[in-house]
């Protein structure tokens, strides 16, 4: 496909990046505050919360990927998308977010250490600075990877490329900018794979022709339990519906970030349901093609090929500008989202808790864009490193989230809900949830079971949907055991932490 | 290959669950949209709505929020 770039695919793709860059810079002009460069000032509207929710959740390598598995495992992926979200937001929508955005908080942790004491609000707030960091090198290489094949350009250059592009107007403009660059990332990547998607329909004879070559378990949302895929309905329904998603869209910081910077309670209720709304057009766009694919193209050796293919078959030049638009639409508007978070952590739950309590606003500021910066280049550090290191070790920094979203969903649920829960049981449940998670992936690890002389203890593959729900049970039941065996916290502390 | 009780346990649970045919796996799939939509519409309107009043009067949560679950109803109804 690299070759076959026109002067009107870059003269598209260079609209599409100087318009992104000239929104997110001019944003910037605006920003004085801490608080305007970690939440937008407060001023941010639901619709383009809403939108930049999607955008966020879908990455550069999403697109590709989510194709790619449609196409080897069939529809059964769009879980994710629907199940996996649409439940997860409302709920958000009706109970958590509007609660949050009243408690004045800038980020997850620092509503725990309200609620209980600084010891939980600093373990999670640790495990989510871990994963974001190493989570920017793995999403810079990843995008690297697919944007080199895409454009002909070295890995490195690609690395350096999408941070300083993406680094550079998320220091200046700060959360406003993530969210109005991503208000038109999420239309470019709508657009975009529509395209793709309307012209791979239309050429296989029409949506009935399309729907009716496909074999039924390519078609099917639900696969028993002993399906090929790492699909089966007990991991989608118990681990991804009702724990990991929820987990995810209540509990993650570059998610719940942008409802924290909304005008009021409302626009951040309404952002989420928005976000549902758009959410039910998802799969539709990036799973069907690789559906599409799987019709045009059955041979490939790798299902990540199938949206470059169908790309490269379908688009004629000039068009394809519109898609590699959408690709790295798709890509930005997950790293910028990323950066803002992580450095919002960093300043929030490390230097303004720990170093400089009575940091002012500018200060607040300064320090938020200088960390922002210290996270491109490690970003930059972490993916060139990645690449020349074994795949498994990327593997796993992959899957790093499912570790801890189960025992941390586990305490956000006691923290909002429960009167009884006190930090100490929070603590425990959170630690022993760890365990848990880290316990399974080693006892499904193919070196440690050889030593072990065991075998796997899950059989399908991949099934970190497998390690939340356990992860989670273990950590509410430590949670209720401990946090019943423990003093009460003070009544003055729950007044405003707990949901009545 | 040695099996240990977490072996064990596991693999009791998915004979367990092999036994649910697959249509009632998709009730439920169906009643989780449909069970919270119907919690959503009992709600009052003050919690739903927020305590400030909304500055696009024509947007409603409720009325959006049924929409997209209602779709989610259809979709696992159908696919």
């Amino acid at each position: 496909m690299s070759t076959t770039l026109s002067s009107i695919d870059f003269l598209l793709l260079g609209l599409y990046l100087v318009g992104t860059m000239g929104l997110g810079l001019w944003i910037g002009r605006s920003v004085r505050t801490g608080d305007d460069f970690f939440l937008g000032g407060r001023r941010l509207p639901w619709w383009a919360i809403g939108m930049s929710l999607v955008a966020t959740d879908i990455g550069g390598t999403d697109i590709i990927g989510v194709g790619g598995a449609a196409y080897g495992h069939g529809l059964a992926v769009a879980n994710f998308e629907w199940i996996g979200c649409v439940p997860a937001m409302i709920i958000g929508a009706f109970v958590f977010i509007p609660f949050f955005w009243r408690t004045g908080v800038a980020t997850i942790p620092e509503y725990l250490e309200r609620r209980f004491d600084v010891r939980i609000r600093t373990a999670l707030s640790i495990c989510w600075q871990i994963f974001m960091a190493c989570n920017l090198g793995v999403m810079l290489l990843a995008s690297a990877r697919m944007t080199s094949v895409l454009f002909g350009w070295d890995e490195t250059s690609c690395i350096l490329v999408t941070a300083v592009l993406v680094g550079a107007y998320t220091v200046v403009g700060g959360l406003a900018a993530v969210v109005y660059t991503d208000m038109i990332q999420c239309t470019v990547m709508i657009g975009g794979c529509l395209l793709v998607l309307v012209l791979g329909v239309v050429e296989i004879g029409g949506p009935g022709e399309f729907w009716s070559r496909l074999e039924p378990e390519q078609r099917s949302l639900i696969l028993p339990i002993d399906t090929d895929t790492p699909f089966p309905w007990t991991g989608i329904f118990f681990g991804l519906a009702l724990i990991l998603s929820p987990a995810y869209w209540i509990g993650n910081q570059a998610i719940v970030q942008r409802s924290l910077g909304a005008r009021s309670a409302f626009q951040a209720q309404a952002a989420y349901i928005w976000g549902a709304v758009l959410k039910n057009l998802i799969p539709v766009i990036i799973v069907l093609p690789g559906l599409v694919a799987a019709l045009q193209f059955p041979e490939l050796a790798n299902g990540d090929q199938a949206f470059p293919q169908l790309v490269s078959h379908l688009l004629p030049a000039g068009l394809r500008g519109i898609f590699l638009a959408a690709f790295l639409a798709a890509l930005m508007s997950s790293v910028d989202s990323y950066l803002n978070s992580a450095s919002t952590l960093i300043a929030h739950d490390v230097y303004r808790r720990f170093i400089r309590p009575e940091a002012d606003p500018r200060q607040m500021l300064r320090v938020g864009r200088l960390v922002t910066v210290g996270l491109v280049i490690w970003a930059i550090a972490c993916a060139l490193v990645m690449a020349r290191l074994d795949e498994g070790i990327y593997t796993i920094f992959q899957t790093l989230m499912s570790f801890f979203q189960g025992p941390a969903f586990a305490v956000l649920l006691g923290a909002t809900l429960w009167k009884r829960a006190t930090g100490t049981g929070a603590l425990v449940a959170f630690l022993a949830g760890l365990v848990t998670t880290v316990g399974q992936f080693l006892l499904n690890n193919a070196t440690v079971c050889r030593w072990l002389g065991t075998r796997p203890l899950f059989r399908i593959q991949e099934p970190f949907l497998y390690y939340s729900i356990w992860g989670f049970l273990v950590a509410v039941v430590l949670l209720i055991v401990v946090s019943l065996s423990t003093a009460r916290e003070p009544e003055e502390k729950l007044a405003y932490t707990v949901f009545r | 290959m040695n099996t240990t009780f977490l072996h064990t346990f596991g693999d009791a649970i998915r004979e367990a669950m092999a036994l649910v045919p697959l249509s009632a796996v998709r009730g439920l799939f169906v009643a989780l949209p449909l069970v919270l939509l119907a919690w959503i519409l009992v709600r009052p309107v003050k919690s739903a709505e927020g305590d400030e009043p909304p500055e696009h009067p024509t947007v409603s949560l409720k009325i959006a929020a049924t929409f997209a679950l209602l779709l989610q109803a259809v979709i696992y109804a159908m696919l």
